[in-house]
């Protein structure tokens, strides 16, 4: 019985019936060597963020902290809590230079900055309002350095990915 | 080698003013001081506060009173070799965690 009613070429049907098989399977392997290597991409990314944090976000965080929970209990600003202020951001300084240590790319001129202006101001003033005032305008200032270190410097996905990419392109 | 006096105090020049600070106020200081002139002419300088007079400084102004100094030393256990405090332990601790902060920007190695 001859089913090629319309006399087309059988061999060629069927040929292009496997390129698109091969095409589509080609595909496919693509596509999940594409997912895999997204997903390997953002595990690495949300390990270093954490990293980042615990490292450097929740220790410079809680250092804040505890200068805030100190100028907030000041009713008047004299020399000694001048002196005490200033050492509390000795210690940020000190934090930031071990900071340094692991991420050596951050700028920590910008960061150390942000306290001198701030005590700066403060020993200028002598007033516990202005300190407690300041201090959220420092506070924000540092951490939205941190988080864009963060985010645009050391754990910028897009540009580690195709960075990785392009530099895995020279091997083919 | 010989020694020079310099006088935080002399910073002081109100009896409503006991504190010290300023990065730039810091710079201005150590060039009228001629403070590296007096270490590149092979003296050894002596800082004195007297802390009757001064209370408080802040780091901002050490930063800027030794910056010029760590860019020409280096480290810090250069600097101690050619700069002396005389003051009490409060200021002295805090020195050293200046030196530890310019010591990190300016010692490289």
């Amino acid at each position: 019985m001859n089913l090629n009613y319309c006399n087309l070429p059988i061999q060629v049907i069927t040929n292009d019936s496997n390129w698109v098989d091969i095409l589509t399977l080609l595909f496919t392997i693509i596509s999940i060597i594409v997912i895999i290597y997204v997903v390997f991409l953002a595990k690495q990314t949300e390990i270093q963020y954490d990293k980042f944090k615990k490292l450097c976000l929740d220790l410079v965080d809680s250092e804040l902290n505890n200068i805030y929970l100190y100028i907030k209990e000041q009713h008047n600003i004299g020399s000694r809590e001048l002196y005490i202020i200033n050492e509390y951001f000795s210690d940020l300084n000190i934090l930031f230079i071990s900071i340094r240590k692991i991420y050596p790319k951050i700028d920590i001129d910008a960061l150390q900055n942000c306290s001198f202006e701030y005590t700066d101001q403060i020993f200028e003033r002598k007033d516990a309002d202005s300190a407690k005032l300041y201090f959220h305008q420092t506070r924000i200032s540092i951490l939205n350095d941190l988080y864009n270190y963060a985010y645009f410097k050391e754990l910028n996905f897009l540009q580690r990915g195709v960075l990785k990419v392009f530099s895995n392109v020279k091997y083919f | 080698m010989d020694k020079r006096d310099i006088h935080l105090s002399k910073l002081i020049t109100s009896t409503e003013i006991d504190s010290i600070s300023g990065r730039k106020f810091g710079q201005d200081f150590a060039e009228t001081e001629g403070v590296l002139k007096l270490l590149e002419n092979g003296f050894i300088i002596k800082i004195i506060i007297d802390d009757t007079k001064v209370k408080a400084i802040n780091d901002s102004f050490w930063k800027g009173f030794l910056s010029k100094v760590f860019e020409r030393l280096k480290s810090k256990s250069e600097v101690n070799k050619l700069l002396e405090f005389d003051c009490n332990s409060s200021f002295k601790k805090q020195i050293d965690k200046n030196f530890e902060i310019l010591d990190s920007i300016y010692n490289e190695s």
